[in-house]
């Protein structure tokens, strides 16, 4: 009977262990997912620079001014960046209203949404020095990373912006 | 009692056994999103849109035209003078008007002194260009590579960075080979 008792308990407590890695794998895997193919929260890279559409080079001390930077990768030829140009657009103006300067890059420069009004804080960079390819990495269109002052990475996703999308990113500002 | 706590138990590791199975599909699933994501966005791509130089140090906004086919390659910040002087060699050593060598900054440090000197390179020089293309020449540096582009067939050849003369003559022969 005691015996019964102590392999109930062994058992029990193999079984919290057991739920504990499971759960954690899957919130492990959850963040993996999340953050597949664009640069992980937290990382830091150099300023993006460039040249921008209007032929300007794009400095270290142009994006110094900014509390927070929005960086955008897209493409014209991208089925799923054209569905998510509504979403983008709230998103940019939101985070532009909020301190942020936007960056678009495109895998191309014939890839460069033709619509863009350059503003200020909102440039498109169809050249990139190969640095800022490096570092940032992008693998597929459309990916937004927000980026703190400092250039660290404070949220980002790969794919189209979803509901909610924004307060995270600005919520992930604070 | 006991039989409650042996459900609980018995639960408990039906539990387990249920988010562990969910998590090995993820893993696979993860896995495969992240292979295909590679696979699909690594193709390789020659930049079209550049911000450079020719070897006559003039500014150039493509790749410089007139060539069947060209060696593009990283110029390294970290070792800037030494990598111009090695290239500068290659450069002297092509005999062929359909051949040339183009060299890609991968640091502000080898942008700003190019963009200071264009005409300390006897080849062309690449200091802003295609993001994707960018990638590509950066991806087959980090495998020790250059990139060797018949502009004819746009065709790219990734080849072992030379790093002596003999290879370099390797080089030089593939480049000429069949023009």
């Amino acid at each position: 009977m005691i015996n019964g008792q102590r392999w109930l308990r062994y058992a029990s407590i193999l079984a919290v262990l057991l739920n504990v890695v499971a759960i954690g794998m899957h919130y492990y895997i959850a963040h993996q997912k999340r953050t597949l193919g664009v640069l992980p929260q937290g990382a830091m890279i150099k300023p993006v620079t460039g040249i921008d559409s209007l032929g300007n080079y794009v400095t270290e001390s142009t994006v110094s001014a900014y509390s927070c930077h929005v960086v955008r990768y897209t493409s014209i030829r991208c089925p799923s960046c054209r569905r998510d140009e509504p979403s983008w657009n709230h998103f940019d103006t939101i985070l532009r209203n909020h301190g942020c300067d936007s960056t678009i890059l495109v895998p191309a420069a014939t890839d460069a949404p033709r619509n863009v009004a350059p503003l200020p804080n909102r440039r498109l960079v169809p050249v990139v020095p190969a640095f800022v390819a490096r570092q940032t990495n992008l693998l597929a269109t459309p990916s937004t990373i927000v980026f703190d002052h400092d250039w660290k990475v404070v949220w980002s996703t790969l794919g189209m912006l979803q509901a909610g999308d924004t307060e995270r990113a600005l919520s992930a500002l604070e | 009692m006991r039989f409650v706590d042996l459900l609980l138990c018995l639960g408990l590791l039906l539990l387990a056994a249920f988010i562990a199975r969910r998590d090995i599909q993820d893993a696979h699933d993860l896995h495969r999103q992240d292979s295909r994501l590679v696979t699909a966005f690594n193709f390789p791509v020659s930049p079209r849109s550049i911000v450079g130089y020719d070897r006559g140090g003039h500014r150039v906004a493509m790749l410089p035209l007139g060539f069947k086919r060209m060696a593009l390659f990283v110029i390294h910040g970290t070792k800037l003078q030494a990598d111009i002087d090695f290239w500068n060699q290659a450069a002297q050593q092509n005999r062929s008007p359909d051949v040339e060598f183009v060299g890609i900054c991968d640091d502000a440090a080898c942008v700003q002194s190019m963009t200071k000197d264009p005409g300390n390179a006897h080849f062309a020089s690449v200091l802003f260009g295609d993001y994707y293309a960018m990638r590509t020449i950066l991806n087959a540096d980090s495998h020790g590579q250059i990139i060797i582009l018949d502009r004819k067939t746009d065709r790219m050849t990734n080849v072992e960075y030379p790093a002596s003369g003999a290879a370099l003559s390797r080089i030089m022969s593939i480049l000429t080979e069949k023009l």
